[in-house]
């Protein structure tokens, strides 16, 4: 077996960082300074700081990401399990059930946007040990972390890419045999209905999950704690919804960064408190902005939007450069999906588990990419849908290497979105988490010369 | 000429001469593309089911304009065999989600028709498959398949009957029995038929009527029976991705192994296991495809799949496993790096290798890494 890797442990540095940055928002001074002191994190600091929006805003992300890095270091001494789970997995009924989350992809992305020295060791890590180097660096840096000894180490695997990902449920097997823990399997069913058989199928794989998790723990599904953590999960859609109608203003009042707070309240705390505060303020902050004319840019060169990833190294330099050249960010595809709305019935535990699962089952990745490309439900038409909502000008795909499914239909997709409706495409080949595919400079030059040279001819 | 080369000769072409006698008469063919896909109603509807391959492309130029740098070079191998004309004599096609390479034929086929590159049949369907096991799934599963079987009967203006699925169920697991006995025989000390012969023959059951491969089988596995094997060559296992290219199996023997058995979607997991003859044929069908010898496809099922193969490396008591996956297929890809840790735990040795598809593709590189894998079983 390969060697573990030393050094201080990623989930209580992370845990360690978050903690620091909690407390009274810096002033602006302050957060210069703390550029100046701290040349490494400049990039990360500048991103989430420097704008006072934007600041108020970021402070929430911290403490989402303290208290999920919190959770995660305290599991095993509380006498919690922790599970495993996939980033289009939405943990609101492990809160209920006490169960802690381990989100690989959270942990690539942290490391990857936010640490200066970046995700590259565990990426590789998981490639010394045998996986393929083509298999999704969202899970290779996370999961790689967890095998170099460096983060806890879950009890189980929720492996709800099934049917939408095979690299991504591959990786979770993998993981369960690798360290000889349970698995669970949670499967989208081949294609989407919002009510019919498919819908029914789904929640059906959302119980035997709740029936392991169950038998994990030992502890049966408590009633009470379910509906706290679902009207939490029902205040949070409000504002989600809420956030997306502001978005559809001319010009677009909430910054691109937010799209990383977003990700962290609808990946790391759905159904908690500290989410829904956090979604609270993200909507308060873009609702004032709205009231005054705020938009991000006082003229929007263009209104873009990501049909999938984005990219996330760097201290967040994509979302800065975007803004800096013009270009609103509008759609990208981890936060985009706010048109879907969802019932929260919390009358009965089936009511709420029903709800729970359409809501997983509507989770990006698992509802666009589990059939067909142009079927009811599906990628096309959800794209089309936020175009025509969001007013955009073109649409751009940054295809990350490991994701063979929509690197499998993205050139058939973009044809078909030029023809129904008349704007311009880009296909980029890159990788999210990992500059060294495509160096995120070069990103930045084809990003600009499509929107000079094609996007605003 | 005598069985084996009818069967070998067979599997060397797209376009064959049994599906010309077929088409001559006027028969129907439907093209599928993996193991998940019951080809038994589309032989009870009187139409000859026949599993699609790469072999015979040379290029991947039509299908790069449609699929990904990323997406496996078997399944563009599909589609530019439907580009290029060779897939023309199809009436139909079914394809499965069996891995997200494949699933996305259903979408890059439809474009390249529509651009006019590449050719597509009238009856075109997309058959959706669970990755997860339970009643819930199978009736899932069921209700597909009858979707699939309305479509058929409504295009073809034919009946399937229970009567008719009965029928073709005893002639598949005819065919079923007969290739387990044919790898019986490559158990046997003095080994009387290559891994790349048996490869020929396993494509050639796909694409031929079934009645008439069964006869030409059980011709040959008279003559095998009377043949003196091959002795003394280390005895190798194959794993891994789709594979109907007998030319890397060919490379493999060449270098003076002999390849005795495998755990292949084009080999042994795709015959496997039978069709239960005393059950409701329909869903005896379904429950066999969705429960056969599992592809990696299926999640959370490593050990049944080790199971499997590790019994079949044991029976034929092979010297060293080859585990080879495609560029891009992170489902074996994965797997093969746990089947390197168990069966090395058990004294097997195994050789990971990941390759392209394609007509001897990575052929040095493969010859140069077998020469020294097959060095390390001789000691």
């Amino acid at each position: 077996m390969k060697k573990k890797l030393v050094e201080p442990n990623i989930d209580f540095a992370s845990w360690s960082q978050y903690d620091l940055l909690s407390g009274a928002t810096p002033t602006t001074k302050e957060v210069e300074g703390t550029i100046k002191m701290l040349p490494e994190f400049s990039g990360i600091l500048k991103t989430l700081y420097l704008e006072p929006d934007i600041r108020e805003i970021s402070m929430q992300f911290g403490e989402i990401s303290k208290f999920w890095f919190r959770n995660l270091i305290n599991a095993h001494k509380e006498g919690k399990k922790i599970a495993l789970e996939n980033f289009n997995f939405p943990p609101a009924i492990l809160y209920a059930m006490d169960v802690v989350p381990l989100m690989p992809e959270g942990i690539t992305s942290v490391l990857s946007i936010m640490h200066p020295r970046g995700v590259y060791r565990f990426l590789d890590y998981c490639v010394d040990i045998g996986l393929p180097e083509t298999m999704c660096t969202a899970q290779r840096g996370g999961v790689g972390a967890i095998f170099s000894g460096l983060m806890e180490k879950p009890d189980m695997v929720l492996n709800m890419a099934s049917g939408s990902c095979d690299t991504n449920s591959k990786i979770f097997d993998f993981v369960s045999e690798y360290l000889h823990i349970p698995f669970c399997n949670i499967d989208a069913p081949p294609y989407y209905d919002e009510d019919g058989d498919m819908a029914r199928y789904y929640r059906k794989e959302y119980r035997k999950m709740v029936s392991f998790l169950e038998e994990q723990t030992g502890n049966k599904l408590d009633e009470d704690k379910l509906r706290k953590v679902c009207e939490e999960v029902k205040k949070q859609d409000e504002y989600i919804a809420e956030i997306y109608e502001l978005r559809k203003a001319v010009p677009n009042p909430l910054p691109a960064v937010c799209n990383l707070v977003l990700f962290g309240a609808k990946f790391l705390a759905v159904g908690t408190p500290v989410g829904t505060k956090t979604l609270k303020t993200v909507y308060e902050v873009t609702k004032e902005r709205y009231k005054k004319g705020r938009g991000v840019l006082p003229e929007e060169r263009v209104r873009a939007g990501f049909v999938y990833l984005s990219h996330f190294t760097r201290g967040g330099e994509f979302w800065r450069w975007m803004e800096g050249s013009g270009i609103s960010l509008l759609m990208e595809g981890l936060s985009l999906f706010g048109h879907q709305h969802f019932r929260m019935d919390t009358s009965t535990v089936d009511t709420m588990l029903d709800g729970l699962a359409d809501q997983a089952s509507n989770r990006v990745m698992t509802k666009q990419i589990r059939g067909p490309y142009d079927y009811p439900g599906q990628w096309l038409e959800d794209i089309i849908t936020l175009y025509k909502d969001l007013k955009l000008d073109c649409v751009i795909y940054l295809g990350t290497l490991g994701c063979k499914n929509t690197w499998g239909c993205i050139k058939v997709m973009m044809k078909a979105i030029e023809e129904e409706v008349g704007i311009p495409t880009l296909i980029i080949q890159s990788d999210t988490w990992d500059d060294r595919v495509t160096p995120w400079p070069s990103i930045r030059d084809q990003l600009e010369e499509f929107v000079g040279t094609v996007v605003l001819q | 000429m005598e069985a084996i080369e009818r069967l070998t000769e067979t599997a060397k072409t797209l376009f064959n001469p049994y599906i010309e006698g077929w088409k001559d008469k006027g028969g129907k063919v439907i093209g599928y593309t993996g193991t998940y896909i019951p080809e038994e109603i589309i032989y009870a509807a009187g139409i000859l089911p026949y599993r699609i391959g790469g072999r015979e492309a040379t290029k991947v130029t039509t299908a790069d304009i449609y699929y990904g740098p990323v997406n496996c070079s078997y399944t563009k191998c599909l589609l530019e065999n439907a580009a290029d004309g060779r897939l023309d004599f199809l009436d139909g096609a079914i394809i499965a989600n069996e891995c997200d390479h494949m699933r996305r034929l259903f979408d890059t086929w439809r474009r390249a028709a529509k651009d006019g590159n590449a050719y597509i049949p009238s009856f075109f369907e997309y058959y959706g498959v669970p990755h997860s096991r339970g009643e819930h799934a199978l009736k899932i599963l069921m209700d597909e398949t009858q979707r699939i079987i309305k479509n058929l009967e409504g295009h073809f203006g034919v009946k399937i009957t229970e009567d008719g699925l009965g029928n073709v169920v005893k002639v598949y697991n005819k065919t079923r029995m007969l290739l387990k006995e044919l790898y019986k025989l490559r158990t046997k000390d003095e080994v009387p038929i290559t891994g790349t012969e048996t490869l020929g023959i396993v494509v050639a059951s796909t694409v031929m009527p079934k009645n008439e491969f069964n006869k030409l089988l059980k011709d040959l596995l008279g003559e095998l029976g009377k043949k003196k094997g091959v002795s003394g060559r280390p005895r190798l296992m194959i794993v891994g991705s789709v594979n109907d290219d007998v030319e890397l199996v060919r490379l493999i023997e060449d270098l003076g192994a002999v390849v005795v058995a495998d755990s292949l979607c084009f080999g042994a997991r795709c015959f496997w296991d039978l069709v239960e003859e005393d059950e409701d044929p329909l869903r005896a069908i379904v429950n066999r495809y969705f429960g056969h010898s599992p592809c990696p496809r299926m999640y959370g099922e490593y050990s049944t799949r080790y199971g499997f193969l590790r019994d079949i490396a044991k029976g034929a008591r092979v010297d060293g496993v080859i585990a080879e996956n495609i560029r891009f297929c992170d489902l074996h890809g994965a797997e093969n790096t746990l089947y390197r840790r168990d069966l090395e735990a058990e004294g097997i040795p195994i050789l990971g290798i990941e390759r392209q598809y394609g007509p001897l593709a990575d052929a040095g590189r493969i010859r140069t890494r077998v020469q020294a894998f097959l060095e390390r079983i001789r000691g």
